[in-house]
């Protein structure tokens, strides 16, 4: 869906991104990761030709960008940017129909459908709709900041820091929300975050970035379990395994069989869960599943490795 | 705010109405003036000189609108910056004579009659307009033009939807302090031979008669007021979101 081949940019002298090249598939959600001005939000604008390249090329459905028209390239990605950005002259509905408008598509459907984005994003319309964005608070600002790009329905996604604005719990919901939301709209979404479990949670691949150049890409759980290098292992963090651990399901780490006298542990917990409660001094878990039926059971040995 | 609207519509009939009573401002001002003057303004009734007064200023205003908006937004664009220094100076140098020394330098150029006063008052009213659209146009939060560019806007629909709409506030605000200026400026017309209400004011001057002066600074007064009301008014209804 979105390739890029070695990708250069350069701010006068200073080069930011040096040469990075790595694919992304459709239906994808590909994490950019990695330190404060390391080039994250740049590669995100390049994408949508903010800003235009100083080598290399990108293609979207193998299509040169720089054969595109910028205009209709951008109307085709949905756009978060870093730092929100909600017209403050426009009503929530119409910043959430801004895209939609610019398409001159019927204002009874764009409406309908900003409702039920709102509504989506866990936002009742009747209340907030015709309020100001300033009437909201930063955390409701970003999820209509969401909105306002997925409304017409581009096949592509950017979304730069699109959670930084909330606190963790109300970051926690979000991620759970967008995660449900993800399985049902089914985009190629390149999602930059600062923030490691953050990355974990929700990337299918994460792609690590440092001083202008790809420090790897993997699967969340291939990064966590072996870093290219030094720099991705203290970047991930020492805790890593069990970063890694969160990602994956119980029911992925137990066998077969049930223990006698084990406590039980639902099916959807992750295996992180699962050592957590061993470490408290459970010998064994028995896995259940909805209907309270022993599928599995699990021990701290199955965690190793 | 649409009760404020009927006040204003009613404040303004009810000044058009007192206007019109010639005999009545006669009769009050005959109160102030010294026993062998005259009360009031003998050659033109206030309903003229009031009316000559609102077109002065409407035409001054109009130019004003016509040419400093369109000229704010010139040298707001990536093109048009390089004119930026060039426009602001050249605005302020209109403002710095007084108004009755721009009335005599384009006396020779316009001659006597109303061109050369709304071509003066345009000069003396268009700074605050130029300078409100400038303001307006040179602050829209950065946040949100880079939002617009990403979402797929192109020039004109940033200029439209964003840019105008943001800059309303402050370009509304230099348009009302132009008008105001204007209104109050407009009383030196009489000097290169146009009438309204500087007329009795300045005969009332130059004769030492109150009335006289009176009867013209009272209403450039109750109009200048309700102006500035009514442009106050129209940024309420305008800039909600603020
Ligand atoms: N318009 C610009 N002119 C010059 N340098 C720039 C410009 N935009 C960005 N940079 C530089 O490019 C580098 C990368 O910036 P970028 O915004 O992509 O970083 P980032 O990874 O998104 O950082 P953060 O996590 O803080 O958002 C920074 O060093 C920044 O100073
Ligand atoms: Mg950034």
């Amino acid at each position: 869906m979105i390739k890029l081949e070695h990708v250069v940019k350069a701010y006068g002298e200073q080069e930011v991104l040096k040469d990075i090249s790595f694919e992304i598939a459709k239906g994808e959600l590909v994490v950019l990761i990695g330190p404060s001005g390391c080039g994250k939000s740049t590669l995100l604008r390049l994408i949508n030709r903010m800003i235009e390249l100083s080598g290399g090329r990108i293609l979207i459905k193998d299509r040169d960008t720089r054969t595109l028209d910028p205009v209709s390239l951008r109307l085709g990605i949905g756009y978060v940017i870093q730092s929100i950005g909600l017209f403050s002259h426009m009503t929530i509905f119409e910043n959430v129909e801004v895209v939609p408008s610019l398409l001159q598509q019927n204002k009874k459907l764009r409406r309908e459908r900003a409702r039920e984005l709102l509504d989506m994003m866990g936002l009742e319309p009747a209340q907030y709709g015709q309020r100001y964005p300033k009437e909201l608070s930063g955390g409701q600002q970003q999820r209509v900041g969401i909105a306002r790009a997925i409304a017409a329905d581009p096949e592509i996604m950017l979304m730069d820091e699109p959670f930084s604005a909330v606190d963790p719990i109300t970051r926690e919901q979000l991620q759970d929300h967008f995660l449900g939301l993800k399985t049902q709209i089914d985009k190629t979404i390149v999602f930059v975050t600062h923030d490691v479990d953050e990355a974990v949670k929700l990337g299918d691949r994460i792609c690590i970035l440092n001083q202008g150049l790809v420090q790897q890409i993997d699967s969340p759980k291939a990064l966590l379990h072996k870093p290219a290098n030094d720099f991705v292992a203290s970047f991930l963090g020492e805790d890593r395994e069990l970063k890694r651990l969160s990602r994956i399901p119980v029911t992925d780490v137990m066998r077969s069989g049930a223990h006698p006298e084990a406590r039980t542990i639902e099916k959807h917990k992750s295996a992180k869960d699962a050592l957590n409660r061993l470490l408290a001094g459970e010998n064994s878990l028995n896995v259940i599943d909805d209907q309270n039926s022993i599928i599995g059971t699990v021990n701290l040995q199955d965690l190793q490795g | 705010m649409r009760r404020q609207g009927l006040l204003l519509l009613a404040a303004w009939l009810g000044s058009f109405w007192l206007f019109a009573q010639q005999s009545g401002w006669k009769h009050a001002l005959s109160y102030v003036a010294s026993k062998n003057q005259t009360p009031i303004f003998e050659r033109n009734t206030l309903w003229e000189l009031v009316w000559q007064h609102l077109n002065l200023c409407l035409f001054s205003m109009l130019l004003v609108m016509i040419i400093g908006l369109p000229l704010a937004l010139f040298v707001t664009r990536s093109y048009g910056k390089p004119f930026l220094g060039l426009v602001s100076n050249t605005v302020n140098i209109g403002q710095i004579f007084p108004p009755t020394a721009v009335l005599f330098l384009f006396l020779p150029i316009f001659g006597f009659g109303p061109t050369a006063a709304i071509i003066a008052l345009f000069i003396y009213g268009l700074l605050p307009t130029v300078r409100g659209g400038l303001l307006g146009l040179s602050t829209i939060p950065e946040d949100q033009s880079n939002a617009a560019l990403g979402c797929g806007m192109n020039a004109w629909q940033i200029l439209w939807r964003l840019e105008f709409p943001q800059a309303l506030p402050s370009i509304l605000a230099g348009l009302r302090t132009s008008l105001i200026l204007i209104i109050a400026t407009a009383t030196v017309a009489p000097l290169v031979g146009t009438g309204g209400l500087g007329v009795p004011i300045i005969a009332g001057l130059s004769t030492n008669n109150v009335a006289l002066v009176l009867e013209g600074a009272l209403p450039v007064a109750l109009i200048a007021v309700l102006a500035d009301m009514t442009v106050r008014w129209l940024e309420q209804v305008l800039v909600r979101w603020a």
